[in-house]
């Protein structure tokens, strides 16, 4: 593919509703039928003509101050902006005469006096009516488009010329000289970012795009999303690898491997390398917009650390050894094989990744089932969303959140809980916060005063700042309001709900132990504090709830997720735009590593091992008889791995020796297997234990699809071979095939046919059709061929919806005065996960360390300053972390973040879990925490991990 | 074989939770919980480690693993 080039109407479409009002315009002679409210750019645009412009492009409101669009309009006065001048009925637009010919040449000229003439070469922007910066400054553009070929005023007046470079940020830079004023860039970072980072500092002459209040980029608000610097027309705003590299010349649509929004991208290429990544306007869960993880921070794909060879030794105490992959694979069957004559079919097993594709998480899971003979896989999403999968398969019928992203533009109250979307899910944050600056309502359910509880231009109009441990407390508290104040949905659950479990539900919520008063003595928020919210989610005529591993990671999860289902179903809030249950997923692709059989007792598609009809369906597909016993989950593995029936292992693109709770007792598992197999991009902790390394491929080298938390099924294409020269998929086909069960297939594709043809929800997704349309949302089959943005309309998957008693079990997991504070884990903005890969990149500038945030009283007690070493130590361990004293952190709660190996965040938390699903209960851990003499383990610098800066 | 102090906190936790019920729908619902999502391994586990006495299991999760053995040809 050559480069793509996103087409840019100049201004937004207009919303409309299916019988708005149309006006008919003639533009240049030619017809066009719009939305009431369309500019004339935007429907010139839509007929064909292309308006010159700078300050206008399609991702933002109007602006009109560039001067550049101008038209005439039969019967106006005047040259009036396109980019502001509504469309009305039967007008007649001139885009060009001589007029507005010489009009548009005297601006640019204007331009043209103060701007680097070497901005031609140096920049990398796109041509006028494209999106998509290709070499081309826009203001050069257009002079070439308006004829104009000389400067009459000069370049040795007044100018910018010499404003000194901000290159301050690792990935873009900002030139001052090359800078028209056009404020696209602090328009997109107010409108589609919502940061609101970015001024126009100064006036008339001395007008100048600021970062925040004069700073440079990097120590400004900035957080590096990319926006600004996509909106830019000129070399203003540049990323860095684009003035190393030069401009790409050809696309690679794909998709981002970071978090579970699942962002499409144009990988932008210059031959073989990678350019930059550029948001896609045309991705259905970003529509253009990024995070400076999947904008910027993909350098870990060609990090040194990368392994490349398949490794093996017989110790672990042994050096690595690398060998072909022929000898890899031969050593590991081998050895599975040898364990399993030993000690029986079900003592080896393997973990899918979330990281991984649904092709080669979907073909790891055959290979155990049918190569390895049991059902002992499991998924790195049983530490994050397992409880989802139960909840809402319970309640609803299915594993899966009920909504598409777009879907939160007709919210109108946003109940958050246990989630901080600017942090985890930032481009859908922005997309959030869209919608609150347009009105809707924000109820934040979180101990930690998170930044959308208040931010630029966003207010919560409620946080509820409960102790941890007790969200099941506070979704009863919720449903009380909602049942004794007479707010249920009596109609919609009459209709689309169960009578009897209704029933019996409506008279266990409306008990005084679950009224706010009476929890107020569990959660600690004021009981009208909580009527107060829960009138306003349930009298809403649109509220929809927002989650994450705030609600999972906890020994309640799976409790919390069927209280909040409750909830919905009874205020009537599931099954059309605007409502719905919405887990904001962890990991790009555990929506469908999940979809794709990973857990131990359930076939792909959410189908349980010892249901006889389905076991049939894959045994004939599979010609192998498959077992109808649940198999082991990953705490069963490591238990058993101690107690010496589970032997062998294959661990996929996961690192459960650093992300899984107690790492100590992890470890221990570990080091009592007789066979590990790790298959990663890294030699990363767990694989100290493995006696094979079998190397993995990066989202840059995959051919398959990721399913992200709409369940939006993207491809993720290769912009290069794989590097270690075998995709995953093959490598777990070779190994199931030197175990006895022969596996193969040419490409990626044949793997998603026979997922569609194994798995009714996926039935009609191919790789032609996704090429075809894009992406498509689960379930995809005859009865929704075009897929399904919002699931239980008109009925729920089950049938009818089914409410569950969800009574407050409280957390086995207590502060005392030993451990009398709790510890609370999570993630930040520009790191991910287990840092693997955003540690290997320049984001390890604004986050180098794990720090843990303290309250200033908790802090002062302990006699604890900011930037203090501090000991963390709990029941199971203890490590050593830099302090930050922070008021946003409730008094007796502690917070930190897991991304560094090194921090040990997980060497504290405990085996408590989830009781249905044993998620670990990361968010809820006894601590005491005590100024020490130890250093933290410090992390390398950016220069030592082989990083130089851009 | 399974560590018993986690089993025992395992089907501890499960009883627990839907304690709330009636007492043969609780045992019902652990039971169904049990087979839908343990390995065959570890329900034999608790059968055998209610034959060795049961320390430290509630009534519920005791009445459960009983039900087990009555209910579940397999172990």
């Amino acid at each position: 593919m050559t480069l793509l080039r996103e087409p840019d109407y100049g201004t937004p479409a207009r919303p409309a509703a299916v019988d708005a009002e149309r006006v008919t315009v003639h533009v240049d002679g030619i017809r066009v039928s719009v939305p009431a409210g369309t500019s004339v750019m935007r429907a010139a645009a839509l007929a064909g003509v292309d308006i010159p412009k700078l300050c206008a492009t399609d991702s933002l409101e109007p602006f009109g101050s560039c001067r550049l669009c101008l038209v005439e309009i039969e019967g106006r006065k005047g040259a009036p902006a396109s980019c502001t001048t509504p469309c009305g009925p039967d007008m007649v637009v001139a885009t060009h005469s001589p007029r507005l010919a010489r009009l548009r040449r005297g601006v640019t000229e204007l331009y043209l006096s103060d701007h680097p003439q070497d901005c031609l070469t140096s920049g990398v922007h796109g041509v006028d009516g494209e999106d998509g910066k290709d070499g081309e400054c826009e203001l050069h553009g257009i002079a070439a488009t308006v004829g104009l070929t000389d400067v009459r005023y000069g370049f040795e007046g007044k100018n910018h010329l010499d404003a000194v470079k901000d290159e301050s940020n690792p990935y873009f830079t900002f030139d001052p000289a090359a800078c028209i004023a056009c404020s696209r860039c602090v328009r997109a970072c107010d409108e589609v970012q919502g940061t609101f980072a970015l001024t126009i500092a100064g006036r008339g002459f001395g007008s100048m795009v600021s970062a925040s209040a004069g700073e440079s980029f990097m120590a400004s608000e900035c957080v590096s999303c990319g926006a600004c610097v996509q909106a830019c027309p000129t070399s203003a705003l540049t990323e860095k690898t684009v003035i190393e590299l030069g401009p790409p010349n050809r696309t690679v649509l794909t998709t981002c491997a970071y978090c579970g929004v699942g962002c499409s991208f144009k990988a932008e290429m210059r031959g073989d390398e990678v350019v930059r990544m550029v948001p896609a306007k045309s991705g259905g869960a970003n529509e253009g917009h990024s995070c400076v993880k999947g904008r910027f921070a993909w350098g870990y794909a060609s990090h040194r650390d990368r392994q490349l060879s398949p490794m093996v030794r017989e110790s672990i105490n042994d050096e690595w050894r690398p060998v072909s992959w022929d000898e890899a694979i031969a050593y590991a069957a081998s050895r599975l094989k040898a364990i399993q004559a030993e000690h029986g079919v079900r003592s080896i097993g393997g973990i899918t990744s979330s990281r991984c594709t649904n092709e080669e998480v979907f073909v790891v899971q055959k290979m155990i089932r049918a190569a390895f003979g049991n059902n002992n896989v499991d998924t790195c999403a049983r530490v994050c969303h397992s409880p989802t999968g139960y909840g809402l398969s319970q309640t609803f019928g299915t594993s899966a959140g009920t909504q598409d992203f777009k879907s939160v533009e007709q919210a109108d109250v946003i109940l958050l809980i246990g989630a901080n979307p600017t942090d985890g899910h930032p481009v859908f944050a922005s997309r959030m916060k869209q919608r609150l600056r347009k009105g809707a309502a924000l109820v934040v359910v979180d101990p930690r005063r998170i930044d959308l509880v208040r931010s630029p231009h966003v207010e919560a109009a409620h946080h509820l700042q409960l102790q941890p441990g007790t969200n099941v407390a506070m979704v009863n508290a919720f449903g009380h309001v909602v049942v004794t104040e007479g707010l249920v949905d009596r109609d919609f659950v009459a209709q689309r709900c169960e009578d009897d479990s209704f029933a019996q539900w409506e008279e266990f919520i409306a008990r005084p132990e679950n009224s706010p008063e009476a929890t107020e003595q569990i959660t600690g928020v004021p009981a009208e504090q909580v009527r107060a919210a829960a009138r306003l989610y349930a009298t809403a005529p649109n509220a929809a709830i927002y989650y994450g591993l705030g609600v999972t990671e906890h020994s309640q999860g799976s409790t919390m997720v069927m209280g909040m289902a409750n909830l919905a179903m009874a205020t009537g809030n599931i099954g059309r735009e605007g409502v719905g249950i919405n887990p904001l997923r962890g990991q790009n692709n555990v929506q469908g590593s999940c979809d794709m059989g990973s857990f131990p007792h359930e076939l792909p598609g959410y189908r349980h091992v010892g249901d006889d009809t389905v076991r049939e369906v894959f045994e004939q597909v599979w010609a192998r008889t498959l077992d109808a016993e649940p198999g082991l989950r990953i705490p069963n593995m490591l238990d058993a791995a101690i107690a010496g029936s589970y032997r062998g292992m294959f661990i996929q693109g996961e690192d459960i020796a650093q992300s899984d709770p107690n790492v100590k007792h992890v470890k221990a598992a570990l080091a009592s297997l007789e066979l590990l197999i790790v298959q990663d991009l890294f030699l990363n902790e767990t694989a100290a234990f493995a006696h094979v390394f079998l190397p993995g491929t990066s989202f840059l080298e995959k051919d398959g699809t990721f399913t992200n938390a709409e369940r939006r099924i993207n491809r993720v294409r290769p912009v290069m071979e794989p590097r270690c020269g075998k995709q995953e998929w093959q490598v777990a086909c070779e190994l199931a095939t030197a175990m006895g069960y022969p596996m193969h297939y040419d490409r990626g594709s044949q793997i998603m046919d026979e997922i569609a043809a194994t798995t009714p929800t996926f039935a009609g997704v191919s790789f032609a059709k996704l090429d075809e349309v894009g992406s498509l949302q689960w379930p995809c089959n005859d009865s929704a061929p075009d897929g399904t943005p919002t699931m239980h309309v008109g009925g729920f998957v089950r049938g009818k919806g089914h409410f569950v008693d969800t009574p407050f079990v409280a957390t086995d997991e207590r502060t005392s005065r030993k451990f009398p504070l709790i510890l609370t884990t999570g993630r930040i903005l520009s790191q991910y996960n287990v840092g693997a890969q955003t540690r290997r990149t320049l984001n390890v500038q604004w986050h180098g360390e794990d720090i843990l945030e303290i309250h200033p009283h908790d802090a002062e007690e302990r006699g604890i300053v900011d930037g203090a070493a501090v000991a963390i130590i709990s029941r199971v361990g203890q490590t050593v972390l830099r302090a930050k004293i922070a008021d946003r952190m409730p008094q007796g709660v502690v917070y930190t973040t897991f991304h560094y190996p090194s921090s040990g965040a997980n060497i504290v938390t405990t085996d408590y879990s989830d009781w249905a699903t044993n998620c670990p209960e990361y968010k809820v851990t006894a601590v005491q925490i005590a100024p020490t003499s130890q250093e933290p383990v410090s992390e390398q610098a950016p220069q030592e991990l082989g990083m130089v800066p851009r | 074989m399974s560590d018993p102090a986690t089993l025992v906190r395992m089907v501890n936790q499960i009883a627990a939770n839907v304690a709330h019920h009636p007492h043969d729908q609780a045992v019902a619902e652990i039971t169904k919980h049990l087979r839908a999502t343990w390995p065959l391994s570890m329900r034999v586990d608790l059968v055998a480690y209610v034959d060795g006495g049961g320390l430290d299991l509630t009534p519920l999760a005791a009445d459960a693993a009983e039900q087990l053995r009555v209910g579940d040809a397999k172990p």
